[in-house]
């Protein structure tokens, strides 16, 4: 009994934590803000100008 | 993903590219190949533009020729700019000596006023300073280097080869935004106009009229299409470098550009998307120059003055 509650409300938050990416992240974004997190690839590059062509 | 940080000059920024702490930036050509001549681990990967320069003398001089130059103080923005190439290569068209001229390096922003007030007779320099000078009627255009040197290369991409070998994605992407940008900046006048709004708002700090006439009186004035490096006309830079005496020593394509990143561009355009009012366009961030009194005056890799982007 105990187990299925438990289960029951593990089940619960896992759903609200997918409509939550779903409605205010998109899974696309989270994905690659994942993939970033966990990658050894540097995804932010300043680049140096002068205000001339 | 995209910061840009605005430099008031290339010594800063050829520093910043020594020490590491700057990875990537848009730097006059020749200087990129002095900086990797030098030990700086930079490569050339992309160009930002063609053509884009032009000579300029005063409203009222009377100078309608290059050949009248001869004995005149001519303005250049760096000993290491393709500017001084260029006047190298009319010098050789007119069959006068590079040496007959008095070239004297000064700040771009500088050029208009030093024409104005009689400092010099003439000034080649990337575009907006030499129409900053048409617009305000103190200045006449000689030579658009379009006219005279087609194609001409004067901002490249530099960046560092650790970059390169650590996320070669980045500078994929990088490159990709600049030649899909180009494509769309050639589509029509309306894009060019713009993102010269953009650029001269948030980039330039400069009027937006400015680069708009820039960017559209001639239509052609600086052109960003067919940016892949090109080793016939690196070659061309080389011999001029090595015959002005710039440099001492011929270096090979391959060993200070990597074409690998314009190869794999796909053709893709990429349009600009609108602008968001805050400084951040296309997820793009500009951040803007330090103090000047916080840069120092001047560093070891690259040569004093001005400069082009």
């Amino acid at each position: 009994m105990k187990a299925r509650i438990l289960g029951g409300y593990a089940a619960v938050l896992l759903l609200v934590t997918l409509a939550h990416i779903w409605l205010n992240i998109g899974f696309q974004p989270f994905m690659e803000g994942m993939r970033d997190l966990f990658s050894s690839e540097r995804r932010q590059l300043t680049v140096g100008f002068l205000p001339v062509t | 993903m995209f910061d840009s940080k605005r430099y008031s000059e290339f010594a800063t920024m050829s520093e910043d590219l020594g020490s590491g702490t700057l990875s990537a930036a848009f730097i006059n050509a020749p200087l990129a190949m002095s900086l990797h001549a030098k030990g700086v681990p930079i490569k050339i990967v992309y160009l930002g533009h063609r053509d884009g320069t032009t000579l300029m003398v005063g409203a009222n001089s009377g100078i309608t020729s290059f050949a009248q130059l001869k004995g005149k103080k001519i303005l250049i923005p760096s000993a290491f700019s393709n500017q001084k190439l260029w006047i190298a290569r009319l010098c050789k068209q007119y069959g006068i000596a590079l040496s007959d001229l008095d070239l004297r390096v000064a700040p771009p922003p500088e050029m208009p006023s030093l024409l104005e007030t009689g400092s010099c007779d003439a000034y080649a320099v990337g575009e907006p300073h030499a129409a900053r000078a048409e617009m305000a009627g103190t200045g006449r255009v000689l030579l658009h280097v379009k006219d005279s040197w087609p194609n001409f290369i004067s901002c490249v991409l530099v960046v560092r080869e650790d970059l390169m070998a650590q996320s070669s994605s980045i500078v994929q992407e990088l490159v990709d935004g600049i030649a899909g940008s180009g494509l769309w900046l050639e589509q029509s006048v309306e894009n060019r106009l713009s993102a010269a709004q953009v650029a001269g708002k948030y980039y330039y700090n400069q009027k937006p009229e400015l680069v708009q006439f820039v960017m559209q009186k001639p239509v052609d004035r600086v052109r960003y299409e067919n940016l892949a490096p090109a080793k016939a006309d690196f070659e061309e830079i080389m011999d001029l470098a090595l015959e002005t005496g710039m440099f001492t020593q011929r270096m090979r394509f391959e060993e200070y550009c990597d074409t690998r990143f314009s190869e794999s561009f796909g053709g893709e355009m990429l349009p600009m998307p609108p602008d968001d009012g805050l400084g951040k366009v296309g997820g793009v961030k500009v951040v803007p120059p330090k103090p000047a009194a916080s840069q120092p005056a001047s560093a070891p890799a690259a040569p004093a003055g001005g400069g082009n982007k």
